[in-house]
């Protein structure tokens, strides 16, 4: 039972690195960061993706919007973890001044980044709907603020 | 020992001491440690795999997979612990399967094991948590300690 959770934790971690893991230059390149191929208009998820990109404290970026809602989901190199919180925070406040009319949902959670690269991928391949894409942030949104 | 506790000792204390670290078996320091470190390691790696398996397959987040994590590790090393697997890697790696949560389950497990011929209500059942019993105590006492180091800090210091 063991050496199967071991394996299969480590399968799904062997596909991840290749966009989050590896040095940051090359990583930045391979993950798109925002859904181009959806019909929804996602210029303020490229704008908010631009920015983050920029930042030295981040690795790795996706976002996706719809609506009112900006969902972002980053992820923090290794040794900068030990300032985690105050990266959250600081990222939270700029977001939210450089997007005043929007509901800006941030967070640097492993998982959270994954649920939010999922929606990106169908967005690009299904053509989802608003009321889908919103759907989906609010799942997220609940799941990224679960405490236990 | 200390040298002024020494000068306390009789010359036959003092002669026999003399004696005694002469012939003492030395501990293998570094190499413990770096026992210690691989079997630990190796056990914090399991953990992480555990954690991203549920991470990837339940919907727990990086900081909610914590709990079932922990579970899931301590269990494990309950079965190990009754296979008698636990003990092999625990005479090899000392602190390092010691230290991490699964010493915990092994603790427990093992002193059930011990005491089971004194009957289950006073033999497994009292002397179970005889040492997971003051991990128990002492690791909610000292995160009580924090949690209100962390509140004066926070409420006085501005943290």
């Amino acid at each position: 039972m063991a050496a199967l959770m071991v394996a299969s934790g480590c399968a799904k971690e062997e596909t991840e690195q290749k966009q989050s893991l590896q040095g940051t230059n090359l990583m930045r390149s391979q993950t798109s960061g925002t859904a181009k191929g959806t019909k929804l208009d996602q210029g303020p998820a490229e704008r908010a993706a631009d920015y983050l990109r920029r930042r030295e404290d981040i690795r790795d970026v996706v976002v996706v919007n719809s609506g009112d809602r900006l969902l972002v989901a980053y992820q923090i190199p290794h040794m900068q973890r030990w300032n985690r919180k105050k990266i959250e925070k600081d990222v939270e406040g700029r977001l939210r001044d450089m997007f005043p009319g929007y509901k800006v949902i941030s967070s640097s959670d492993l998982k959270i980044f994954w649920k939010t690269q999922q929606l990106k991928t169908k967005m690009d391949n299904k053509r989802l709907d608003q009321r889908e894409v919103n759907r989906e942030i609010g799942r997220i949104e609940k799941l990224s603020k679960e405490q236990t | 020992m200390a040298n002024e506790k020494r000068k306390n000792l009789t010359p036959v204390q003092q002669e026999y001491h003399l004696f005694e670290k002469e012939r003492e078996t030395k501990r293998p320091i570094v190499r413990n440690c770096a026992r210690a470190f691989l079997v630990g390691g190796i056990i914090c790696t399991i953990g992480q795999a555990i954690s991203y398996f549920y991470m990837y397959f339940f919907d727990f987040t990086e900081q909610t997979a914590g709990n079932p994590t922990v579970a899931t590790m301590v269990f494990l090393s309950m079965i190990l612990t009754g296979l008698g697997v636990y003990d092999r890697i625990a005479q090899f790696a000392g602190a390092g399967s010691a230290v991490p949560v699964t010493g915990f389950g092994n603790a427990v497990i093992s002193a059930a094991i011990e005491h089971r011929t004194e009957g289950f209500v006073l033999g497994v059942g009292s002397n179970m948590f005889k040492l997971a019993g003051s991990v128990i105590l002492f690791g909610t006492f000292a995160a009580f300690v924090i949690a209100l180091i962390k509140t004066i800090a926070i409420q006085w210091g501005g943290l």
